[in-house]
């Protein structure tokens, strides 16, 4: 059976992240996501304020379930956050110095023009936040690895 | 750090979430402390002290890495 707790906390999580997803969504669908050729300041100031919602959206859910834990759970969130980022951040360093070398061009994933800078925005932007999300992923599978470890021991005479 | 919950547990015939819900923690919590994973706080380890009525260093043993 699922412990309430866990309940309160899965909850909060999704409704952060389905909730900033959902007002992204909405106002991509409104407007569009296609640019224009002269930039628009209406739309662009519109999409920021958006997102910047749709973000303390999610921090504040986020900020609930973290409080909705249990000491030892936030203890390992704790760790899967701090050495999952900084691990997933210092991945991203030899990913940013092959496509700021031309890497892309070279492997003839970016195309000439207004497309390729873009695409330099987008990646430069997501590079940082996949890798460290990654980085999490990693740091918490190492966790859970040491922790059968250390429960073997506490087991073994 | 080595403690007895397990055998204070068993004496009461407590199952983990029996003894979490006391405690106000998650059944993974208290698994954790029972393995050694995870050593608890000082308010949780004195609310373990409390349910059992019993001191501290006679639930929980420090020993030197």
């Amino acid at each position: 059976m699922v412990e309430r707790r866990n309940l309160r906390v899965a909850a909060n999580l999704a409704v952060g992240i389905l909730g900033g997803l959902a007002l992204c969504l909405v106002l991509l669908f409104a407007i569009g996501h296609t640019a224009l050729k002269t930039p628009d300041p209406v739309r662009i100031i519109g999409f920021t304020l958006v997102v910047a919602l749709a973000m303390l959206w999610a921090c504040w859910f986020a900020a609930r379930a973290h409080f909705a834990e249990d000491e030892y759970q936030r203890q390992q969130e704790t760790f899967d956050s701090f050495w999952g980022g900084w691990l997933g951040i210092g991945a991203s360093a030899p990913v940013f110095v092959f496509i700021a070398m031309g890497g892309l061009n070279w492997l003839d994933l970016a195309s000439s023009g207004r497309g390729q800078v873009f695409r330099a925005f987008v990646l430069g932007y997501f590079l940082p936040v996949a890798c460290a999300t990654i980085g999490v992923i990693v740091a918490r599978a190492w966790r859970r690895l040491r922790d059968k470890r250390i429960a073997r021991q506490a087991i073994e005479p | 750090m080595k403690n007895r919950l397990k055998v204070l547990r068993a004496e009461r015939n407590w199952t983990q979430a029996d003894l979490a819900r006391r405690l106000d923690v998650t059944r993974e919590t208290v698994n954790a402390i029972e393995n050694g994973r995870y050593d608890p706080s000082l308010p949780l380890a004195f609310e373990i002290a409390l349910l059992f009525e019993a001191p501290i260093e006679a639930i929980f043993q420090y020993s030197r890495r």
